[in-house]
C-alpha cells in the first residue's frame, strides 16, 4: 500500500516505539505534496514529532523483510496491506541527514496501526545517509 | 537483581509465558535460546540501546531543519517528477 498523500490519520502503537512508552497515539500527515516527507506528531505530547519518508524515494535496493509474526499487532492479514516508512535523523544537520533502515515504522494505515519493527541481523544500519545506496540485505 | 546458576539445558521460566533456555558455553560465550509470546519485543540490549538512542534524537528534528530539508531535496528532484 502506498502512503496516502492528502489525508491525516492517527495511527495507535500498540507496541511503543523504543524511548517513548507514553506516546503510544500519533497524527501522521503529509509535509508538502510530493510525498516524499511525512511527519507523525504525538498526541501525547505534540512536541515530539517524527518526520518519516518512504524508503523506496530514498533507497531503491531497500528490502525490508517483514515478519509474518507482527501481522497480528496490526490487525492485518498479510503485509501487503501494511505500508513502511524510515525515521529520518537531522540531528547531525540537514545535510547530513540519515534515515534509519534498521527500524522502520510499519503501519497499517487503514486500521490505524503502528510498530516499529527491528530488522534484527538484516545489517541494515541504524543511520544511514540519505543519498547512500544500499544493497539488498 | 536475580542471580541464578544454570546448567546447559536448563531454562529459568520468567512471568507464565516467557522461557529461557542455556543452550551452550563456549569461553566467554553464551548461547541462549528464547521462548516468549510474539508481543514480546526481544533485543540484544546494544540494539535496543542504539535504537532508543536514534529514536530519541529523530524525535527533536525542528520546523526549520525539516524547511532546510525541504528545500535541498526540493532542489534533487525536478518537478513532475512524482513517484
Amino acid at each position: 500500500m502506498q502512503p496516502s498523500l492528502s489525508q491525516t490519520s492517527v495511527v495507535h502503537f500498540p507496541e511503543p516505539i523504543s524511548g517513548f512508552p507514553e506516546d503510544t497515539s500519533f497524527r501522521l500527515e503529509p509535509i508538502g505534496t510530493d510525498g516524499l516527507l511525512f511527519g507523525l506528531r504525538s498526541e501525547v505530547r505534540p512536541q515530539i514529532r517524527f518526520v518519516l519518508a518512504p524508503p523506496e524515494a530514498f533507497f531503491t535496493g531497500y528490502a525490508p523483510a517483514i515478519e509474518r509474526g507482527v501481522l497480528p499487532l496490526l490487525g492485518a492479514a498479510s503485509v501487503d496491506e501494511l505500508s513502511v516508512y524510515v525515521i529520518l535523523s537531522l540531528a547531525d544537520g540537514v545535510e547530513n541527514a540519515t534515515a534509519n533502515l534498521m527500524a522502520p515504522l510499519v503501519l497499517n494505515e487503514r486500521a490505524g496501526l503502528g510498530a516499529q519493527v527491528v530488522l534484527e541481523g538484516s545489517g541494515y544500519p541504524v543511520r544511514v545517509k540519505l543519498g547512500s545506496d544500499v544493497g539488498e540485505a | 537483581m536475580l542471580i541464578l546458576t544454570r546448567r546447559v539445558g536448563e531454562s529459568v521460566i520468567i512471568g507464565d509465558t516467557v522461557r529461557v533456555k542455556v543452550f551452550g558455553v563456549h569461553g566467554d560465550v553464551v548461547r541462549l535460546g528464547i521462548e516468549a509470546p510474539q508481543s514480546v519485543r526481544i533485543h540484544r540490549e546494544e540494539v535496543f540501546q542504539a535504537l532508543k538512542e536514534a529514536n530519541e534524537k529523530a524525535a527533536a528534528t525542528s520546523d526549520a531543519q525539516v524547511d532546510e530539508l525541504r528545500g535541498l531535496l526540493g532542489r534533487r528532484t525536478e518537478p513532475g517528477a512524482g513517484r
